[in-house]
């Protein structure tokens, strides 16, 4: 990708807004329900824990990425390591975790959508909708992104803080008890098993190139993780303290249920509408941030010029994926067994293992005449 | 079936978007990218096609 869409410079506010919007709209999904099957009251520190950990690989990645691969992205480091086919075959499992969260959100949100606001609207005609927004969002590439991210940022904040607090008289903190809810080998194991939600660090690995000044990335990770962790936490911790644990793991939408509750006297009625579009709102820029990934991961491991004219035909087929289940408890369970349990490995575990074999490999060649070198000689890139 | 047959514009309008995407990489040799485009493009048609077709008829 040689035009300007490979140059996208971003600013620092702005990935940090997209980084928190990634993750914290999480809240909204199936993870306070999953936490709560696997830690009953001690669910709010499986965010805590995971966050800890993210903001460890967080660093650890940052800095592989800023010694050694300063101007590359993780499909450009792994043709580096491993040649092209197998970039490739890295790049469209990178991006098929994509199109499948995607996919999943969008199912997730229609569902809660018609379920809440539009019951008589057809499936197919909300996800198209929500689709053509969040392919329009992903068309105007990663700053367009950014800066929509940066703008609706305090929209979720509003939408997710302005639920917890409006419930204040519906909570009940001895319904956090007992203390480490099943056990800390449970919330421990919980913690790692759920971490997928935090993708910061598959993110960076991608964005990295793309940051306006990128020695500002491990502020950006360090603020972006720790107020992700605080809103995951803060609504996690509210809502046990409005409904039993044990209750709490069979609702698939917990904020709507706070939402439901709130009174604030007879003339404001139906306040569940108004966060609705707030989280709608919050979600569509999710979808744009994962949906850009695939697009960018596919253009580059296949040599596109341009990765725009994919992003339709990539919308399509995470909507197609979406409306393929057959209800919404399949998509829920199939998005718990698979994307959630079994993400850390996409999100965490495969990145740093490309990192770390082309910095073994690097040192094997020693340190000039490798082929990664002498590209970026060729270039004229130096390191930052 | 009716119903399908309207439904399916939308994928079929994006699919020739696709292949004109495609066609131009291809002039500009870039073979494997235009390969690529257009096994994505048979892909999602299939998929959509597929998803329709079981929701609408």
């Amino acid at each position: 990708m040689k035009n300007q869409e490979g140059k996208a410079s971003v600013a620092g506010r702005e990935l940090t807004a997209l980084m928190i919007l990634v993750v914290a709209t999480n809240a909204f999904l199936i993870y306070p329900q999953y936490v709560s099957q696997s830690a009953y009251e001690a669910a709010w520190m499986e965010p805590i824990v995971s966050g800890a950990l993210t903001l460890v690989l967080f660093y650890f990645v940052e800095w592989l990425m800023r010694k050694y691969y300063p101007q590359l992205d993780i499909v450009e480091v792994s043709k580096e390591v491993f040649g092209r086919v197998i970039a490739a075959l890295l790049a469209m499992l990178f991006a098929a975790y994509f199109i499948c969260t995607t996919a999943m959100v969008v199912r997730e949100f229609t569902e809660n959508v018609i379920m809440t606001v539009l019951p008589a609207t057809p499936i197919l005609l909300v996800g198209a909708v929500f689709m053509g927004a969040v392919g329009y969002i992903a068309y105007a590439g990663l700053e367009g992104i950014s800066r929509t991210a940066y703008i609706f940022l305090p929209i979720l904040l509003i939408g997710l803080v302005g639920v917890c607090v409006a419930t204040m008289n519906w909570w009940h903190p001895a319904m956090l008890l007992p203390f480490w809810g099943t056990g800390i080998p449970r919330v421990l194991t919980g913690s790692l098993e759920y971490s997928s939600v935090f993708s910061n660090v598959l993110l960076l690995t991608i964005i990295y190139k793309h940051a306006h000044n990128p020695r500002q990335m491990r502020r950006i990770g360090s603020v972006s993780v720790t107020v992700s962790t605080l809103l995951l936490c803060l609504l996690i911790i509210t809502y046990h303290m409005v409904f039993p644990a044990v209750e709490s793991e069979q609702v698939s939408f917990a904020l709507y249920r706070l939402a439901r509750l709130i009174y604030l006297g007879p003339f404001f009625q139906r306040l569940e509408s108004v966060f609705i579009f707030l989280w709608v709102t919050a979600a569509t820029v999710k979808m744009a941030v994962t949906l850009w990934c695939s697009a960018y991961l596919l253009g580059k491991a296949f040599g596109w010029p341009t990765y725009r004219p994919g992003i339709p035909i990539l919308a399509l087929l995470s909507w197609s994926i979406a409306m393929w289940a057959d209800s919404w408890v399949q998509v829920v369970d199939l998005d718990g067994r698979y994307l959630l349990r079994w993400g850390w490995t996409v999100v965490f575990v495969l990145p740093i293992v490309v990192l770390l074999l082309g910095v073994v490999g690097r040192a094997f060649k020693g340190s000039t005449g490798e082929p990664g070198e002498r590209r970026r000689r060729r270039r004229g890139i130096t390191h930052a | 079936m009716l119903r399908f047959l309207f439904a399916m514009i939308i994928p079929f309008l994006i699919f020739v978007y696709t292949m004109s995407f495609t066609r131009w990489m291809g002039k500009e040799r870039h073979l494997a990218a235009a390969t690529s485009a257009a096994l994505l493009g048979a892909l999602t048609l299939c998929a959509s096609g597929a998803t329709l077709w079981k929701l609408l008829t």
